[in-house]
């Protein structure tokens, strides 16, 4: 069971409480079910997750990326403001 | 094509009478057959309408009048009378014509004769004057201008050429705010030629606890008129121009088009994409930055090079990502990311440097850490790519309220949490 740390920028983490987790994944999931996972456990950040940007080891991957034990992820929202 | 004999006039750009026979003459072979061998007129189309045409600077078309030239543009580029008149026959208040450099309405309005060769300039006008100007031309630096610079000039990525450079530019700021405020202060100080302010808004007290360029004397003054006073104390050469106007997909291709360089400091998402998306339609480089409580973003999209919608194709519900009015934003904070997008846009302008093109920048002050994630253009992005599902393609300037889910700008939903915030903060205070 890959154990990947996670980390949460701006707006997510405020929601979730917390900067940094580490979630256990089934072997051979992927990005996508990682976030997912985040929705399951914190069902306030549900509404957000498909906007999220997903990086791992600071690149960008698509949701299809399937992870890998040690992976850093980086779960990004949409921040707007501006004033 | 010889461009050895055109006289360019340095002031305006116009080619003189001559020069530009001379370049109608070399352009014969290209031009489309027109009947009994008619020289036919030559419309200058403005950047913001030039997604009509191709990107063509110049369109030929023929006519007795201004009113037939522009009914055979819009024949070879349908769309193009609507995108210029709106709904309507009239010339809209905002549209200028010109045929040879005079204005129609002291000629004969849209009935004006036109004869062949004849030049048709269709100009939007801002809010606030500025047009589809021509490049300003910087000659030798003023002994005074040495001295200001010279810290800029000393350094070699720079020098009097670059510094030329940056006073050579036009950049465009939406929102006079937290970020707005560093972004322009930095850029006045450098000498950007001409700087643009879009913000209806005006200034309030809770918005000098980060928005540099506003002060206690300037609470109720319009924002962007309070940011061209301090963009002018600070530097007198820098020609200020204002949009006191919020912006909407019927106002931004005009207003972005009359600049080189965009900076986004909007503070609401249907702004968010509706400034991506007219600086993709314009080919406009856009310097991105965004900012909530102790965090911020920042990143670089050149044009057919990648955009905000293939970072985030769609915006959040509405709600689930708090305004800074909503949740606030530490003062500083706006300094750090506004002087970030500044230093972009100076990059870009002398092409020094590797800029955050490409990257998305993350600074968290509360951790103090800056990180970066490698980004790339989406290939199916349904702005600058090719979607899945073609009808779905963004092929114009659409309506961000309802993309966005809410109203434009503050809502008044969120007006009301930040006043209710505001009086609850007052009330804890008196404890
Ligand atoms: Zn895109």
């Amino acid at each position: 069971m890959p154990e990947i740390h996670v980390r949460l920028f701006a707006g997510l983490h405020d929601l979730v409480g917390r900067r940094e987790l580490v979630l256990s994944m089934p072997d051979g999931a992927t990005i996508g079910q990682l976030r997912d996972r985040l929705g399951e456990e914190y069902p306030i950040v549900q509404p957000l997750l498909s906007t999220l940007v997903c990086a791992v080891d600071e690149e960008y991957v698509a949701p299809e990326h399937v992870l890998r034990d040690g992976e850093d992820v980086a779960l990004i929202p949409p921040i707007s403001g501006g004033s | 094509m010889d461009h050895g004999h055109l006289h360019i006039d340095r002031s305006t750009g116009d080619i003189d009478p001559a020069s530009r026979a001379a370049l109608r003459a070399a352009r014969q072979g290209e031009r489309r057959p027109s009947k009994g061998g008619r020289m036919p007129v030559s419309v200058y189309i403005p950047t913001p309408f030039r997604k009509m045409t191709g990107n063509r600077q110049h369109v030929e078309a023929e006519g007795a009048d201004v009113r037939e030239v522009l009914a055979d543009v819009d024949k070879q580029f349908p769309g193009f009378h609507s995108l210029v008149f709106g709904t309507g026959d009239a010339v809209p208040a905002h549209i200028n014509i010109y045929v040879n450099k005079q204005e129609i309405t002291s000629l004969d309005g849209i009935a004006t004769k036109v004869r062949d060769g004849d030049e048709v300039a269709v100009i939007p006008a801002m809010a606030g004057g500025a047009g589809d100007q021509p490049r300003r031309r910087i000659g030798a630096l003023t002994p005074e201008q040495v001295d200001r610079y010279s810290r800029h000039i000393i350094m070699p990525q720079v020098g009097p050429s670059g510094q030329r450079k940056i006073m050579e530019s036009s950049v465009l700021i939406i929102g006079a705010g937290g970020l707005g405020s560093p972004i322009a202060v930095y850029l006045a100080l450098a000498g950007i030629g001409r700087i643009g302010i879009v913000d209806f808004d005006t200034v309030d007290i809770s918005n000098l606890q980060r928005q540099i360029l506003h002060q206690n004397d300037d609470i109720g003054k319009p924002k962007a008129l309070s940011a061209k006073e301090t963009i002018n104390a600070y530097n007198p050469d820098v020609e200020v121009t204002t949009h006191q106007v919020p912006i909407t997909s019927e106002n931004a291709l005009a207003i972005i088009g009359g600049y080189d360089y965009v900076i986004n400091g909007a503070d609401n998402f249907a702004a968010r994409y509706l400034v991506n998306d007219a600086c993709y339609f314009l080919k406009k480089p856009l310097i991105d930055g965004s900012i909530l409580l102790f965090d911020g973003q920042v990143t670089v999209y050149l044009p057919d090079k990648g955009c905000y919608r293939c970072l985030y194709p769609s915006p959040p519900p509405p709600g689930m990502v708090p305004s800074c009015a909503e949740a606030g934003v530490l003062g500083a904070l706006c300094g750090t990311v506004g002087t970030i997008q500044a230093t972009e846009a100076l990059k870009l302008i002398l092409g020094v440097g590797e800029t955050l093109h490409g990257r998305l920048l993350l600074y968290d002050a509360l951790a103090m850490e800056f990180r970066q994630v490698r980004i790339r253009k989406d290939p199916k992005c349904v702005l600058c790519g090719e979607p899945d599902d073609p009808s779905a393609k963004v092929t114009e300037l659409i309506d961000y309220d309802a993309f966005c889910g809410g109203a434009f700008g503050h809502t008044n939903e969120e007006e009301q949490k930040a006043a209710d915030a505001t009086s609850a903060l007052r009330e804890q205070s008196k404890v």
